[in-house]
């Protein structure tokens, strides 16, 4: 009896507070107080890069659009990626950026949003002309697999003019390519502490609300640098 | 060779065996929606996790129980004498030992979560425009858990002592457990959404040492059946029924003296009788008229053997 109390009362008593869920080491009411958000930055072109001694990526403008959000200052820091794993854990920073994908190994060690962006990869041609066992030029070695296992042939030897090009569709799109062929997907994420549920909410409110703001920031990636991987 | 009669249940006990059986289909449809509807709510909850590992080897049981009542309504035959009565027993184990591995699983899952300080992360769920926080999603999945599982339990201890079956009666004190931890984990779950994530750790733990401690506990007392123990109530007290037939066979005046020993053969009693008496001889009719009275005292005394001896 003494136990349905206690749930009856659990249930109740958070449906009726608002300020829940609540963080388990208080990480936003920090950001808050401190006004500063403290941001990890693992170099990925082209979701974080280096430009003229300056930071750049989509993923580094989607991190000062939410610390304007926010109120506060951001605070960027170049880490590497298990540097930037350890300073989660010790709650030194607040979140990591660096194009991290669903994937990625070490994603079990923190916490991590919802996809910002699910990228998807195609095989792209001029003219629509793709047949089964045709060489396919890869814009990067991770495709290689993905590119043979729809029964195409990868290469990247120099002279590939003519060849369809297996690349990220903003990248195709940019570079004047049909769409012809998805070969891959991956889902973008940022990493966060673990257990910091009510900083998680924030960001990933943010998130829902500006899910358009990454496709236009890498096609002005692509169109500025033509950038590919 | 000389077969047992097939006997078993009476056609009262007929009916509530096809309600048991009935229930147990019910549980194992009501149990799959559970586990789906956890899986799909449970995020990095340790809690949630440890009901959802739960709820799908509390399947187990209802499983054993048809499978234990298929086989043991067998007649008996020249390889299986005794009849199919022991594959209750031999289902019973089954059931326990899962139950046992299950829940040393868990405890020590759940250990390691608390030594590594895991903290559950939980963020958005889209539901048409709607955002809700995902936490909020696993009080009505563990309500669900909660509530149906007491209608259920209550159901199948009554069918349970009138058939005498102990999986079933395993089967009622599990989900009377899946209750229970289900309660236990939504404290877990209002803990770390008060931001005290080792609450969901140690309601993990708390469930899961329930299960281990359970299953050690049905296991034991399933070994011991097989181990031909003297027969036990649902509870595990021991049966008064042979001091009973003992008390009842001295009241008669050619009876000198007399011994009994039982075990449990699934749902019956089998047994032997020595009787020292009195008189010189006995006929066989006389012997089988104190059998059949010895039977009649209670249905499960079904395999009953009364014999004379000299020495006791």
């Amino acid at each position: 009896m003494w136990l349905q109390r206690i749930v009856i009362f659990c249930i109740v008593f958070t449906f009726g507070c608002s300020k829940l869920p609540a963080d388990a080491n208080d990480t936003l009411e920090h950001i808050q107080a401190n006004k500063v958000i403290k941001i990890g930055v693992v170099i990925n072109p082209p979701w974080t890069f280096m430009a003229q001694g300056e930071l750049k990526g989509p993923d580094v403008q989607l991190m000062q659009n939410f610390a304007q959000s926010l109120h506060v200052t951001p605070e960027f820091q170049l880490l590497g990626y298990e540097e930037a794993i350890l300073a989660l854990q010790s709650f030194a920073i607040d979140v990591v950026i660096g194009g991290l994908t669903e994937s990625i190994h070490g994603k079990e060690d923190v916490g991590y949003t919802r996809p910002y962006y699910t990228e998807t990869f195609y095989i792209g041609t001029k003219n629509n002309n793709l047949k089964k066992k045709d060489l396919v030029h890869c814009s990067s070695p991770m495709l290689y697999k993905f590119v043979a296992r729809k029964g195409y042939k990868p290469v990247s030897r120099v002279n590939t003019s003519g060849l369809p090009l297996a690349a990220a569709s903003w990248q195709l799109q940019a570079a004047g390519y049909e769409l012809s062929k998805k070969i891959y997907e991956q889902k973008h994420i940022f990493f966060i502490p673990k257990g910091e549920n009510k900083f998680l909410i924030r960001l990933e409110q943010f998130i829902i609300q500006h899910d358009q703001d990454i496709p236009i920031l890498l096609s002005k990636v692509a169109n500025e640098n033509n950038h590919t991987r | 060779m000389r077969i047992t009669t097939q006997g078993e249940f009476s056609k009262a006990q007929l009916a509530d065996l096809r309600k048991a059986k009935m229930l147990s289909w019910l549980s194992l449809v009501y149990l799959s929606s559970v586990a789906i509807i956890m899986y799909l709510t449970m995020g990095t909850s340790q809690a949630m996790k440890t009901v959802w590992i739960e709820d799908m080897l509390s399947m187990v049981a209802p499983i054993m129980f048809l499978i234990g009542n298929a086989f043991c309504s067998r007649k008996p035959n020249a390889q299986y004498p005794y009849g199919f009565h022991a594959c209750v027993d031999m289902c019973f184990l089954g059931a326990s030992i899962a139950l046992m591995l299950v829940g040393a699983f868990v405890v020590i899952d759940s250990a390691m979560v608390i030594a590594a300080q895991d903290r559950p992360t939980i963020g958005l769920v889209v539901i048409g425009s709607y955002e809700i926080w995902g936490g909020w999603l696993m009080y009505p999945a563990l309500l669900w858990g909660t509530i149906p599982p007491i209608f259920l339990g209550k159901a199948k201890i009554k069918l349970s002592r009138n058939l005498y079956d102990k999986v079933l009666y395993t089967d009622a004190k599990v989900n009377k457990a899946d209750g229970l931890t289900a309660a236990v984990a939504i404290i877990g779950v209002t803990g770390f959404a008060l931001g005290w994530w080792w609450l969901d750790a140690i309601a993990a733990l708390i469930i899961s040492i329930e299960i281990l401690e359970d299953g050690f506990k049905h296991t034991k007392d399933a070994i011991t059946v097989l181990m031909n123990k003297t027969p036990t109530d649902m509870e595990g007290k021991i049966e008064k029924l042979p001091m009973e037939i003992k008390e009842y066979l001295k009241t008669l005046d050619w009876v000198k003296d007399v011994e009994v020993r039982f075990e449990e053969e699934g749902h019956i009693l089998g047994g032997e009788i020595f009787l020292s008496i009195k008189k010189e001889y006995i006929s066989a009719k006389e012997l089988d008229e104190v059998t059949d009275h010895i039977k009649s005292m209670d249905w499960r005394l079904q395999d009953i053997i009364v014999t004379v001896t000299e020495k006791l």
